[in-house]
């Protein structure tokens, strides 16, 4: 006997699915205060959809990181961690549950959504920067006694302790199957967690103590979902926190809020081969080849190749001309960084357009 | 070779004719084809004449992820790709397969051993 329950969606049905992807990707990227009544109403119930009476408190931070030091000072007297019963737990039974309810047809008209489906690269970048900051916070223990007594179950760190809700992949396409497709016996128990992503930022659930965040009050992305901001933090949130982010690379402040110091000489002595390459990005190719970063490999008939090399890395952009002429005259010059394997301008030109160099042979080009 | 035209930052290559095939992309509400819009200037690379574009992924299959546009098929006289800042490319009557330029990211960047 088959357990499909959905084998498509209904016209009605798939009319709703944008409805949902907006709603959702609305969530990840919002900056709006959240109803804090309800997030802890949510709480509640997601508690009790693990079987875990609900906790004795629930305390808000600002931000990550002051919620990482909350969690730090709280000396064990919030029992242990429960992310794996009331998160981890939950949504797993949940996606298998609607996964063996639901046809291949569903799924294909799910993924024709990435927008409900994925989720945006920005959201991992915050989450890489949170964790980055705050992997080293530990609970301290209750007491010098502490320190001999054998490692604790549930004494985890702060990444596997606590919960990104906007990098939550399945919660949007569960909730669209509880409320729109009638599976709800295999998601009822998200209530409580969607409750809570729709008002708070992150969670880290202990048995006595649940903590949450707000908001992020600045999110910033490029056209692509990539964490980016040329002119401030990237992301931040009420405790001050902050990161810095260029075409989804963090990135050091200073980089950002002092680009004058961006120069080749700085660029050389960049470290991180990604760090590097933002710093040529925000300097721009053009200035950075003006100003002697990198040296002159070859031209033909498509443009110039130019290169430079540092001791475990290579960098190289192609040097192309307008096919049409301005107003005035003058035809500009574009600079395209291409991997610093290539031979020839061709080579680098057919790279850009994903094609071998042979085969890159415009017969016009405006 | 195919016949190959380069408009900015899109390339278009005639392809052996063909009925289109998997989704079937609308012109606007004006009529107009828009190959591609651009991402910071607002400029756009469209098409006012009368064509079918659709996009097929199993007619792209060695095109980089993210490089394919679509297809534009132009059926009963000519059609032109217009943009504000490059010279109009026209277009004989057959099948066109559009793909974007890219250029190396800063997450591509990777260290090299030699």
């Amino acid at each position: 006997m088959s357990l499909i329950e959905l084998a498509r969606l209904s016209d009605a049905q798939q009319a709703r699915l944008g409805a949902y992807a907006e709603r959702w990707a609305g969530l990840r990227s919002s900056t709006a205060a959240g109803d804090r009544h309800a997030a802890e109403a949510g709480v509640v119930k997601a508690y009790a959809a693990a079987g875990l009476p609900p906790p004795r408190e629930v305390v808000w931070a600002a931000g990550p990181r002051e919620m990482a030091e909350l969690w730090s000072r709280s000396r064990g007297t919030a029992g242990d961690s429960v992310r794996s019963l009331v998160i981890d737990h939950i949504c797993r039974k949940a996606e298998a549950a609607v996964d063996r309810a639901v046809g291949l047809a569903v799924r294909v008209s799910l993924a024709s959504e990435p927008r409900l489906s994925r989720v945006p690269p920005f959201c991992a970048s915050i989450d890489e920067a949170v964790l980055r900051d705050c992997e080293r916070v530990r609970p301290l223990r209750a007491s010098l006694l502490g320190l001999f007594a054998p490692r604790r179950r549930g004494l985890l760190s702060f990444a596997a302790s606590s919960f990104a809700l906007h990098s939550a992949p399945s919660l949007g396409p569960l909730e669209f199957f509880h409320d729109v497709c009638g599976l709800q016996r295999q998601t009822q128990t998200l209530a409580g967690l969607w409750q809570v992503a729709r008002n708070a930022g992150w969670m880290l659930p202990h048995r006595d103590v649940c903590w949450l965040t707000d908001r992020p009050h600045v999110l910033r992305q490029d056209a692509r979902g990539r964490l980016h901001a040329a002119d401030g933090p990237a992301v931040a949130y009420r405790d001050q926190w902050a990161a810095y982010a260029w075409k989804g690379v963090l990135v050091p402040r200073w980089i950002i809020e002092r680009p004058e110091l961006v120069t080749v000489r700085t660029i050389a002595a960049a470290q991180d081969p990604q760090i590097r390459r933002c710093m040529i990005d925000i300097l721009t190719p053009e200035r950075f080849i003006a100003q002697g970063g990198a040296y002159r490999v070859c031209q033909d008939e498509t443009g110039v190749l130019w290169r430079q090399r540092w001791r475990w890395e290579a960098w190289a952009a192609v040097e192309v001309v307008n096919g049409t002429a301005e107003p005035d005259g003058t035809q500009k010059h574009y600079f395209l960084q291409v991997p610093a394997n290539m031979r020839t301008p061709r080579e680098a030109v057919a790279w850009t357009y994903g094609l071998p160099e042979q085969r890159y042979r415009p017969v016009v080009r405006t | 070779m195919n016949e190959m035209f380069a408009q900015g930052d899109l390339l278009i290559e005639r392809v052996a004719d063909v009925a289109p095939t998997g989704t079937i992309l609308a012109p606007d509400v004006n009529g107009t084809t828009v190959l591609a819009e651009g991402e910071v200037t607002g400029h756009r690379h469209a098409i006012y004449d009368r064509v079918t574009m659709f996009r097929d992924d199993a007619l792209a299959r060695e095109i980089p992820a993210g490089l394919y546009v679509g297809h534009v098929k132009v059926a009963g006289g000519s059609a032109v790709i217009h943009h504000q800042e490059h010279a109009p490319i026209n277009l004989t009557e057959g099948t066109y397969r559009v793909r974007r330029q890219r250029e190396l990211e800063p997450k591509d960047a990777v260290l090299v051993s030699d």
